[in-house]
């Protein structure tokens, strides 16, 4: 067992050596230590739609028991990515049952980000260092107006959203929607260019 | 993920923002993290809806909770394990007291190559039969339970066997693993706690009764061939009503009554497969015979519920169509389309046209006239866009265009609560006094 030589401190064990670990060996610890890496944005999401503390508690709790039951099943590249998907979906569930106990149809998610696509691969402007080409500033520069202020002050003037719902005097709701539309436009502009730097 | 180290939005860092600890840049670089990860931005979501020390509470609650759970683990699997010995050695008994039983050539093989392993294998499953019978238990089932044990453990033995040829003791050692995490799961007494025990070992459980008795009586008298059961949820193993189920390759088929019970005239095929679906739960094939009853757990699929979209026909503004879509109130449903109207409604409009109309006073002959206005009814329920259709004169025309500006006012169309600018027209008739 090479692995054992990396020793008993799981502080910076990555997720995959811990996952392995579970999977050949069943050993719980090592899911516990990977678990509580990301719990409290299990919690996080738990509250979001079950929007109380005590559900949030104990779902934490049962998605636990369920990856325990369900890893071995699954293959898995990315725990964080997988976590998030078994989370969401299980927190779905219980608003769908939650749903069918009660009234059908009170409970309605009306949340416009729900449907918002969750693309794997990192935008071009989330990457580490914030690209300063050419094209993306063309393409910054042919936004709307306030998609481009929130887009410039969040990306290039380092300023947290609640500075610029501020300055701009709108709610901070509306920033993190401009900078979510701003991201959207910019990515079908990127891509066009880059599809008709390819013809050329 | 990992190698970005020093930005990690850790459960430290998370309740510093929610507690409002940081400020301009260091809140930027935690916000550039939420939009790099939609995971860490729906719990940003969840914590902005409690206070920085409540999230804090809750996170050491859960870690203690999670502790105690895998302490109760540990102590356990222990006895699970003598448990499933003391079960073998009964099994064994059992099995050379049935040596007609369809397969005990493999049985006593299974047996004499890894003991161990089958120890292991054969307990959760076996368990979890013979309880499931008794609870269900109508009296001649008794029986039943007992008849059913040598099919299930038959069943378990030749996984044994099976992956026993491959011989290394990694293998044995990991179905070990395995069969402990079946025990784990078979810890509570709870029936619930029972039925996801089997929904992880195996989906469908034959209470193969009537198999065997079949075997020995040889054919059946009466023709009716009959294969029952009940489906049921995964997650909260409640019974699913109106669940389907076909016999594949046919038109037979059946719906699961309100108990999740349901029934299907067989036919004379000796086995078939069933396929039961639900919507919002992935489909299950099941081998099956005649003459059985099935317990059938389906699993969740939230993407099958995601899948359906509902597409209305209509004028809706551009910004609400492209590319995405519209989450219905499914009370508002029932009628996804409203036409624009009066404010007051047409009754009273007209009641309004009838007592304000004035008959042009420049036309001769008095005679009834038709006048058709086109109308645009903006979502705010302004008027615009006035334009003549028909009318016999200018004179008639202008009355027509005063009566309606000067009327009351209109409510917007809508379409699913969502208003819209719509094209209407508007016929006024002008009769003679």
């Amino acid at each position: 067992m090479p692995l054992k030589l990396l020793g008993n401190k799981s502080g910076n064990l990555t997720d995959e050596y811990l996952l392995l670990e579970f999977r050949e060996r069943g050993d719980i610890e090592k899911l516990g230590t990977l678990y509580s890496r990301y719990m409290h944005l299990v919690y996080g999401v738990c509250v979001k739609y079950l929007k109380d503390r005590d559900s949030a508690k104990d779902e934490v709790i049962n998605i636990f028991e369920k990856l325990v039951a369900d890893l071995p099943n699954h293959e898995i590249i990315n725990f964080k990515t997988w976590l998030y998907v078994v989370t969401k979906n299980h927190c779905l569930m219980i608003l769908r049952s939650r749903k069918s106990e009660t009234e059908r149809g009170t409970i309605m998610i009306n949340d416009p980000l729900w449907f918002m696509e969750n693309s794997e691969e990192l935008h071009p402007i989330d990457k580490e260092d914030t690209p300063d080409d050419e094209r993306l500033n063309d393409c910054i520069n042919r936004l709307k107006d306030e998609q481009r202020q929130c887009i410039r002050m969040f990306y290039y003037e380092d300023k947290c959203y609640k500075e610029i719902s501020e300055l701009l005097k709108m709610d901070e709701k509306k920033v993190k929607s401009y900078l979510q539309n701003g991201k959207r436009n910019l990515k079908i502009c990127l891509e066009a260019k880059y599809v008709a730097q390819e013809e050329k | 993920m990992s190698h970005r180290k020093k930005n990690k939005n850790d459960l430290t860092r998370f309740l510093k923002y929610t507690g409002n600890g940081m400020k301009g840049k260091e809140r930027n670089s935690f916000e550039r993290e939420l939009q790099r990860d939609p995971f860490e931005a729906e719990a940003a979501e969840g914590f902005s809806m409690v206070t920085a020390g409540e999230a804090e509470k809750d996170m050491r609650d859960i870690r203690k909770r999670l502790a105690d759970a895998k302490k109760k683990r540990r102590i356990l699997t222990p006895m699970r394990i003598a448990a499933a010995l003391a079960l073998l050695i009964g099994t064994t008994a059992l099995l050379l007291l049935l040596r007609h039983s369809p397969e005990p050539p493999l049985v006593s093989q299974a047996i004499e190559q890894k003991k161990t392993t089958v120890a292991a294998e054969s307990k959760p499953e076996t368990k979890t039969a013979i309880e499931e019978n008794s609870g269900e238990g109508t009296g001649a089932r008794s029986q039943a339970a007992k008849m059913s044990v040598p099919v299930v453990v038959s069943d378990t033995l030749k996984n044994a066997v099976v992956i026993n040829p491959t011989g290394s003791e990694t293998v044995i050692e990991r179905s070990l693993s395995e069969a402990r995490e079946n025990e784990v799961i078979t810890t509570s007494v709870d029936k619930k706690e029972m039925l996801s025990g089997k929904v992880a070992g195996l989906e469908v459980h034959e209470a193969n009764m009537n198999a065997m008795e079949k075997s020995t009586s040889g054919d059946n008298l009466s023709g009716k061939r009959i294969i029952s059961g009940t489906i049921i949820s995964t997650d909260d193993q409640e019974p699913l009503p109106g669940a389907s189920v076909v016999i594949k390759g046919t038109a037979r088929g059946a719906v699961t009554d309100i108990n999740g019970k349901f029934s299907i005239d067989a036919g004379t095929d000796s086995s078939l497969i069933l396929v039961a679906s639900f919507i919002g739960m992935e489909q299950e094939e099941i081998k099956s015979k005649p003459d059985t009853n099935l317990l059938i757990a389906l699993n969740s699929n939230p993407q099958a519920l995601d899948e359906v979209v509902v597409v209305g026909y209509g004028t809706v503004k551009k910004q609400d169509v492209t590319g995405s879509a519209v989450t219905v109130n499914m009370d508002e449903t029932k009628s996804d389309y409203n036409k624009p109207e009066p404010s007051v409604g047409y009754k009273e409009f007209n009641k309004y046209i009838e007592t304000n109309i004035h008959y042009p006073a420049g036309a001769e002959n008095k005679t009834r006239e038709v006048v058709v206005l086109g109308v645009t009814i903006l979502t705010n329920g302004n008027i615009s866009n006035i334009r003549v259709i028909k009318s016999p004169s200018q004179a008639f025309s202008d009355e027509a265009i005063r009566l309606v500006k000067e009327g009351p006012s209109w409510k917007a169309a809508t379409m699913k609560g969502i208003p819209l600018e719509e094209d209407i027209r508007v016929r006024i008739v002008f009769k003679p006094r």
